[in-house]
Order: structure tokens, then sequence, then C-alpha cells
């Protein structure tokens, strides 16, 4: 073999990071300077793609890189919701920006936490059994949020207003949500790219394979699936701030589980740009072009995981990957 | 003798009351090639299962190096640096061949490393660097057995257990694969090996266990093991001829 062979080993995981650092400023800039431009709506129609994207991201972490599909990942978004609203409403004293800063970190902090203490028997579990038991942990914990008058899940708890005087509350949610979601994809990003991306999916290929590699997998499933229940929480905690009063019913939804999973479908599970591809099409599908058909909005989202499953299993960004496959050809 | 790398004594396991292996103790010398032989159902695959913590052994000890393997993780015992090839390939389906050798290539054994090289020298080692930004997947069964071997290798083993690595491969596959084995002896690890082909094993084999319904019935050369008449009566069924023991390399 010749040494240009040899040159031309590269891993398909690792190979092309400097190009995505690139897209991902790139895109980050264009979003950044949109507003500008953007009316009231269209930025509506962005905050909620951030805030999809952020879930799709955080959830792909556990179910795209390690294979384990949580059906309930709306505890996390939910529980940060409620820590932050909670603490917030104790935190009146200091400046609106420090009462967002420390509700977002606090309910960052609780999520891992609680994520920490439920991963190791949870994660015992494989494929729908663990799907499952996160669908029971989600209404478990909007149960008790319900129930316990201390939470005031079912009466609903008013979440201070943060935005710095002068500033229209949505251009700063807007901002706050875009942050969220760059910080899913850019964590994201930095665990799978190295030797956790790695460990990370040959759990998802073949567990008891990875173990003969050397590859401690309980450790690495629980590392994602901690780090996923976070970056859930931050977004959680975010929306609640930016929709101002949230109730169980608010912030527990099963939807929102859903949407993590449908979006990760439609744009390619198992990457990062997949989810969040996702997130712009279903975004733009039932905000945008559904706009006036509200309850075409489940129909539709429920035809395409039909359509992506039976006609591009891998999503989006696999038809994508095929077709250049077959130019290059 | 006491230089041994693995020193397996008094390994016992049964399945819901059944014995599957019953009492087996045997040594590996560093550097050399061990086959077990015996017929399906036999225990082969279990001891395999014993050694690397995928089961638990009832009764018996497992000393690697001097450590104790019977407590450890499938994970720990790996990185003492002992490497398994299943008997049904496992490649990770979805990745290319080269991120399944850089996987074990990132873990594998403890200590220092560079990643990229080790994958790189498996692949090459293995012959398939022309298949190696293929998804595993798409490979042919040669290749997969291949790959199966490639990614015990960059684990950097000190010890590799390969479970029929020639099952299903024509006789130019299997040369290949055999040919990779006797690589892997020259640069100083020692291999363990279950093989249905006397053939193969006559070829390759340091020493032979044989082994009949969990038990050890014979143990010792190939020359000696095949000529036993215990191991004929149980395995062989008629005495080999003895052309197999000519062709041994020396
Ligand atoms: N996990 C298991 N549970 C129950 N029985 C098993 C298990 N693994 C192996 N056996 C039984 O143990 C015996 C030995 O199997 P195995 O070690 O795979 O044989 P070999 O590899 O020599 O063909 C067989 O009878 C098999 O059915
Ligand atoms: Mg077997």
């Amino acid at each position: 073999m010749t040494g240009l062979d040899r040159l031309d080993l590269r891993s398909k995981i690792t190979g092309n990071i400097g190009a995505w650092i690139a897209v991902g400023v790139i895109a980050l800039v264009v979003m950044a300077a949109a507003p500008a431009i953007l009316t009231p709506f269209q930025m509506r129609v962005g905050m909620s793609i951030f805030f999809s994207a952020g879930l799709a991201v955080a959830w792909g972490l556990l179910g795209g890189y390690a294979g384990y599909y949580s059906f309930g990942h709306t505890a996390f978004l939910g529980i940060g919701a409620f820590t932050g609203a909670l603490l917030s409403n104790y935190l009146h004293a200091v400046s609106p920006l420090v009462v967002f800063g420390l509700s977002i970190l606090a309910a960052v902090a609780v999520c891992g936490v609680l994520a920490a203490l439920i991963a190791y028997p949870v994660l015992r579990l494989r494929h729908s059994y663990f799907a499952i038991v996160m669908l029971g942990i989600a209404y478990v914990a909007a149960e008790v949020i319900n129930n316990f008058d201390w939470f005031q899940g079912s009466i609903g708890i008013v979440v201070p207003q943060v935005v710095p005087r002068g500033m229209r509350p949505e251009m700063f949610f807007y901002y706050a949500l875009l942050a969220a979601a760059a910080i899913c994809v850019v964590v994201t990003a930095l665990l799978v790219s190295g030797r956790v991306g790695y460990a990370l999916m040959t759990i998802r290929e073949d567990e008891d394979t990875a173990k003969m590699l050397g590859i401690a997998t309980e450790r690495y499933k629980i590392l994602a699936f901690v780090v996923s229940a976070m970056l859930t929480s931050l977004v959680g905690v975010v929306y609640a701030f930016s929709i101002g009063f949230i109730t169980t019913g608010a912030v527990f939804r099963t939807d929102f589980s859903l949407n993590m999973i449908v979006c990760s479908l439609i744009g390619g599970i198992g990457t990062i740009v997949g989810p969040v591809f996702g997130a712009i099409i279903l975004t733009v599908l039932t905000q945008v072009v559904l706009a006036d058909a509200l309850s075409f909005r489940l129909a539709t989202t429920g035809a395409l995981i039909v359509i992506i499953v039976l006609l591009a299993p891998s999503g989006v960004l696999g038809l994508v990957r095929g077709a250049a496959a077959r130019i290059r050809q | 003798m006491n230089g041994s790398i693995l020193t397996v004594t008094g390994l016992s396991k049964s399945f819901r009351g059944l014995r599957v292996i019953n009492g087996i103790s045997f040594q590996l010398q560093p550097g050399t090639v061990t086959s077990i032989i015996g017929p399906n159902g036999a225990g082969k695959s279990t001891i395999f299962n014993l050694i690397t913590g995928f089961l638990r052994l009832d009764a018996g000890d497992v000393v690697f190096e001097g450590s104790s393997l019977t407590a450890l993780p499938t994970y720990k015992i790996s990185r003492l640096g002992i490497a398994r090839a299943f008997q049904i390939s496992k490649p990770f389906p979805q990745m290319t061949v080269f991120d399944n050798v850089m996987a074990a290539a990132l873990f594998g054994r403890a200590g220092e490393r560079d990643p990229t090289k080790v994958a790189t020298d498996a692949i090459e080692r293995c012959g398939l660097l022309a298949v190696a930004n293929a998804t595993a997947d798409t490979l042919t069964v040669g290749d997969q057995r291949r790959l199966e071997l490639a990614r015990a290798l960059a684990t950097r083993p000190r010890l590799l257990l390969a479970d029929e690595p020639c099952a299903g491969l024509n006789a130019t596959e299997t040369k290949d694969v055999i040919a990779v084995i006797n690589t892997l002896r020259s640069s100083g690890i020692t291999v363990l090996l279950v093989e249905h082909d006397m053939k193969t094993v006559m070829s390759v084999s340091d020493r032979v266990l044989a082994l009949e319904a969990g038990k050890l019935i014979a143990e010792g050369t190939p020359v000696d093991v095949a000529s036993d008449p215990g191991v004929i009566q149980a395995y062989l069924g008629v005495p080999l001829e003895r052309s197999y023991f000519e062709e041994r390399p020396q």
C-alpha cells in the first residue's frame, strides 16, 4: 500500500470538525443579526425554532448518540421551568438579570442532580423499557408538582419579568433562546467529537461489544443522560421566563417530548445538524405553512413521522448525504 | 509453570443446574498460540465468556498477569490487555471500518498510544485498507471477520481470545486469518484460539486443549492431543493422517 492510502484513512465522525465549526459560527452570526430585519411574527418563529432545536439536540445527545430514546424528556424541561420560576419569586431584591442567571443555574443544577440520582437504575433498562420508564417519570414529576401546593403547579406561578429596561421582551427572549440553543449545540458537539462520542456511539451500536473494547459504558451513559437533562432544563427555564406564567400543563407536555424525537427523526438521528434541520422544518411547516390550520398541526406532525420512518429512515440529512454520494460517483 | 500469562484453575459454570464447565484448569505461556478444540456445545465459548467477565463463574479462579479477573467488569478486563474476537462478528454496523477500529484504539488496554496510528496499523495488518471508509454493515462475511480481528487488535492486547475466527471463510480467507494470527504471535501477543478445522489447529498451535462436555480430556502439543485415544474417540472419530503433523511449519 502506498503512503497516500494511509493518509486517506479518516474518521467519518471527527473528520469534518473544522468545516462544522465554520458553519456554526456563520449561522450564529446570521441569526444574531437577523432581528434587524425580521418582523415580530418571524421573530416568534425564530424563537420557536431555537426552542425546538435546543431541546432536540439535548435529547439527541442521549437518544441519537447513545441510542437511549427517552419518551419523557419533558420531565427535565418542566422541573427546570418550575425550579427557575419558584426561585425567581424569592429573589426579587436583586437585579432582574441576576435573578435570571441564578434561576438558570439553579434549574440546571437541580436537573443535573435529579438526573444523576435516577440515572443508574433507569439506564440499566434498554430499548423500549427505558423509553417507557422515562415517560412514566415525566408523568410522576408532573403529578408531584401538580399536587403539592408548595409548587403551585395546578394554580400556576407567575415568573417575574427579567427583561432589562428599554429592551423589547421578544428581542430579549429571541437572544436568550438563541443562546440556550447555541449552548446545547456547543456542549453536545464538544462532548461527541472526541472519545466520549465514540463511547456513546458504540453503546448505541452494541453495548456488550463496547465493554469488550474497554469502554466503561455505564459511566458514559450516565454522563450523556445527566448532560442531556441539564441542557433540556436550560431550554426549559428560559422558556418559562419567556412565557411569564407557567402551570404543570404548560411545561410537562408529552408533545414536547415527542417533538424532540420527531425533530431528530426528520433531520437525521445521531447527528447535531440533523435535529437542528428537523426543528427548522417542523417549525416552519406547522407555524408558517399551516399557520391558519391550527387543527392540522398535530396531524401534520404525525404524518411527517410516518413519511420519514417509511421513506427516509436516516432523515433529511441521510437523503442529502445519499444524493451527494450519488453525484460524486 | 510460573511464567504463565493466564492461569485458569477449577473453572466451573452451570446454567439452570446443568454443569457446562466442569472444573477446568490450564495455563497459557506468553507468546504462544493455544487452541481449544471440542465438539459444538462443549463449552468453548462459555470459557471465553467467563474469562472476559460476560458471565460470572460459579467456582474457580482466572488470574491474568498476577491479577484475578473473577470480580472485574468486562471493560476493566479489556483495560488489563485481554481482547476478544467474537464467534459471531459484531461490528458496529453504522460506523465505518476505520471508526470501528478507532473506537477500540481510543480505549482498550490502558497506557499511552497514538490512536490513529494504532487503528491504521490494525487495519493494515488485517488487510482492510481498501474498505477502511466503508460502513461496516456493507462488508462481506470475510471482511467482517477481519474487522472483528482488527478491532480486537487495536485494543493493543497482551492476550487475544479468538472464537472461531475462520468460521464461514473459504480456504484463502482462512489462510489470511491464520497469517494474521501468526504475525500476532511473532509480535509477542498470546493467543487462545477456538478452531474446528484440525488442519488449521495443527499448523498454528503450540499447544492444544481438548474439551468435551465441559471437561478437559487432553492437553499438550498438537501431536500429543491429536493422537490421544480419548480425543480420537470423542472428537476426531478417526485418527489423523500423518501429513497433518508434517505440514506444521517450524
Ligand atoms: N447463557 C447461556 N444460558 C444457558 N445455556 C448456555 C448459555 N451459554 C451457553 N449455554 C450452553 O452451554 C453449553 C456450551 O455452550 P458453548 O460454550 O457456546 O459451546 P461451544 O462454544 O463449545 O460450541 C451449550 O450446551 C449451551 O447451550
Ligand atoms: Mg462457540
